[in-house]
């Protein structure tokens, strides 16, 4: 079991990813599935199974949470390194999570 | 003038060339009548004063110094400036010109050459006053200065182009082009003096520089005076009087390399932020779908399919590589998706005819289509469109001009019942029978927009009274006239339902139009009446004043209204404050400082929606009035200030609000 400031992410071929929180919330869906009041199940089991993304796309989907968190406030920002063949993957991963 | 033909040495080509060119000159020039030269090539005196002088010219040119001579002078013979002087021919209009000038152009003699030749008139003509010139007294005193210098060394070409510029100027027209010349660069001069330039600018040429020896020969350092051989990488001194020598030029060589570099990278990074906003971004990382759309369109040539990515991003991509201009048959093809009800293929420069009718048939079921920079589409497209989108109700063309207007009235029989939105642009086959095909198929028309149709007149605007359920109205640069009576007949039938009307560049509407639309448009919430100049203060104010029918005004353009004034202004905001979103005040010039302080400090508050506001061009916005403005409309999002000199870097706004245009980001 993760500590509370972190979660925990998986993948649907069972890859689990521990990312901070506050990276996290980043995605306004991933932060309403977390919101303890709404008790979703991932809510209480500070856990999200996401059916829809294999380890490679959570993989690059967990780096930008942190890229996003890291740069937040910053200018200038460097853009993100995607390979190009997951870019239509990711870009159906970031309609699902709104980011 | 046999002596002509020996000095230019041409061969035997060039002078075929050279006979068909006088032959071709000679149809050219008899309208100017300007004396011929006949076929052989050698000129014949035909009594005209003007060939006397070409003539003079070259004899004693030829006592002074053959080979200065047929340097400058006598280039070798080029077809290439042959042709480019017939091109001017057929252009421009020109006047009759001295055989001499007509001369020298088929020789290519530059401006620059001409420029030369000017100065040394200008000095000869300040260092002695009796030469009869015209341009003499109002040449600036530096010059005079400089006349002492240049007369001193003066050489024998020297004397012959100044005696060449000297006849030229009693032979005919062309003197004043010359002498507007001389008075110029006799400015330009004085300029130069007073900066006490280096010359390292190198395009502007320098009568005063020390001439630049050639690679190979010897020269003294400017700076420690010793004799070095110049070379292809010798480094001018810092004065700018002379070259150094390898010590002296590799000693500031780093330093100056540095520096460079740096003011490169500093301007490359200037120019990149000036690029994010107007991409409308903050700096701040970006989303993970706009990294994932930017990379996809970058890579759009390698895509198979889209697949199942949504419209709105697939719509978005597809802006991204018509912008790049990537947009093809092949890359149209990925955003054809059947079943779909909406398309836009913002560019379809790079599709052709066929392509374009493809889409009807994978995509049947479309309501909304758009293309733009159709002028690839045809008749036949254009029919087939209206035999197979069943559906359609909104269809934008932009710049059709293949298709014909038999075949707009084919296609307004067919689709004009189901039509409720239409926009027609950049075509010149548009013409009242084809408004009047319009008006009477498309009833059910909500949205019309028509711009820049060339043959777009009143007739034209006076048939739109027909269309009763209009609530949006374009009628924008049109190619005829535009009159207010016409659009006021249009306003009086169809403006109580409107709710957007865009007069843009209807540049002959009077105050009467602007009555009318206070009169008939209750409903109004959007008006663009952009450069429209003959509106006056007085009518713009009447608008405003009074107009309690409508409720306020949520989009605004004044863009060029070039009488709007600070009274305007408050009228428009006591009316539509409260409901203002956009709001373009680009080149109102007559709004002035305390004006636009007092519609901050007292209407600035009704302003809450405000989200973007266009002051480019008003001289009088600076740092003071954008903070005041940031700080009492809380939505405000962006301020465009191109052109406005007195807005700086130090402007302190929210981070929410972006101010484009400024002159610092981009300097």
């Amino acid at each position: 079991m993760a500590e509370t400031n972190s979660v925990v992410l998986v993948s649907n071929d069972n890859f689990q990813f521990v990312v901070r929180k506050s990276a996290a919330t980043v995605s306004p869906a991933i932060k309403s599935m977390l919101d303890r009041r709404s008790n979703f199940a991932e809510a209480r089991e500070n856990k999200i199974v996401f059916q829809n993304m294999n380890a490679v796309i959570l993989e690059k989907v967990c780096e930008y949470f942190y890229y996003n968190e890291k740069y937040r406030d910053a200018k200038d920002v460097p853009d993100m390194d995607i390979p190009p063949e997951l870019a239509l993957e990711l870009l159906m991963v970031a309609d699902f999570l709104h980011t | 003038m046999g002596s002509y033909l020996s000095t230019t040495a041409k061969d035997p080509d060039d002078v075929t060339e050279w006979i068909t060119y006088q032959k071709r000159k000679q149809e050219l020039e008899t309208k100017h009548k300007v004396t011929n030269r006949q076929g052989s090539g050698v000129s014949e005196n035909q009594g005209t004063s003007n060939l006397e002088v070409h003539n003079g010219n070259l004899e004693r040119g030829k006592g002074n110094s053959k080979e200065t001579k047929s340097e400058t002078i006598l280039q070798p013979f080029s077809p290439k400036g042959v042709k480019s002087r017939q091109n001017q021919g057929a252009n421009g209009v020109r006047g009759p010109n001295s055989a001499l000038t007509e001369f020298l152009r088929s020789r290519g003699i530059t401006a620059n050459e001409i420029r030369r030749r000017a100065e040394q008139r200008a000095a000869e003509a300040a260092a002695t006053p009796e030469t009869p010139d015209d341009t003499s007294s109002a040449l600036p005193a530096a010059v005079a200065i400089a006349a002492a210098a240049t007369t001193s060394a003066t050489t024998p070409a020297a004397r012959r182009t100044r005696r060449a510029v000297a006849e030229e100027s009693e032979a005919g027209p062309s003197t004043a082009a010359v002498s507007t010349s001389t008075a110029s660069t006799g400015k330009k001069s004085k300029k130069r003096k007073k900066g006490g330039d280096g010359g390292d600018d190198g395009d502007h040429w320098n009568p005063y520089a020390k001439a630049i020896p050639v690679p190979g020969q010897i020269d003294f350092c400017a700076e420690c005076n010793c004799r070095f051989t110049v070379t292809a990488y010798s480094r001018n001194g810092l004065d700018g009087d002379g070259l150094l020598c390898n010590t002296c030029g590799a000693r500031d060589a780093k330093t100056q390399k540095a520096d460079k570099k740096k003011r490169v990278q500093v301007k490359r990074a200037k120019k990149s932020t000036a690029q994010l906003i107007l991409d409308g971004s903050n700096g701040g990382p970006k989303s993970l779908r706009e990294l994932c759309i930017n990379l996809v369109a970058k890579y759009i040539d390698d895509v198979e399919a889209l697949g199942d990515i949504g419209t709105m991003n697939m719509d978005l991509i597809c802006q991204i590589i018509a912008r790049n201009r990537r947009l093809n048959s092949n890359t149209m093809k990925l955003f054809l998706d059947p079943g779909s009800t909406r398309l836009n293929i913002y560019d379809c420069s790079k599709i052709e005819a066929d392509e374009l009718q493809s889409i009807a048939a994978i995509v049947p079921t479309l309501r909304h289509l758009s293309l733009a920079f159709c002028g690839n589409i045809n008749d036949a497209v254009l029919d087939y469109y209206a035999e197979k989108l069943t559906s359609l109700t909104s269809f934008h063309l932009g710049g059709p001009f293949l298709v014909t207007k038999a075949c707009y009235d084919r296609f307004f029989r067919v689709v004009g019942p189901r039509l409720t939105t239409l926009i027609l642009t950049d075509t010149a086959r548009v013409n009242a029978d084809v408004i009047s095909s319009l008006v009477d198929n498309c009833q059910n028309l909500t949205e019309l927009r028509l711009s820049d149709l060339n043959k777009f007149d009143d007739e034209c605007v006076r048939l739109l009274t027909g269309l009763g359920k209009l609530e949006i109205l374009q009628i924008s640069n049109p190619g005829q006239d535009v009159t207010s009576g016409a659009v006021i007949d249009v306003l009086n039938s169809v403006g109580s339902g409107l709710k957007e009307l865009d007069l843009s560049r209807c540049i002959g509407l009077t105050d009467e139009v602007l009555n009318a639309i206070h009169d008939c448009c209750p409903r109004l919430q959007i008006l663009s009446i952009e450069d429209c100049e003959l509106f006056t203060e007085a009518g713009l104010g009447s608008l405003f004043v009074n107009w309690t029918k409508n409720q306020g005004l949520s989009r605004v353009n004044f863009s060029r209204v070039i009488n709007f004034s600070d009274d305007n202004l408050t009228s428009l905001l006591r009316h539509s404050g409260g409901t203002l979103e956009i709001l373009n005040l680009n080149s109102c010039g007559k709004l002035t400082y305390a004006g636009l302080q007092a519609f901050l400090v007292k209407e600035g508050d009704c302003m809450k929606r405000l989200e973007d506001i266009d002051l480019g061009f008003i001289r009088q916005v600076d740092d003071m009035i954008v903070e005041g403005l940031a700080k009492r409309c809380a939505n405000l999002r962006v301020v465009k200030v191109w052109g406005v000199p007195k807005m700086t870097q130090m402007v302190d706004v929210p981070r929410s609000v972006t101010v484009v245009g400024r002159e610092a980001d981009l300097l």
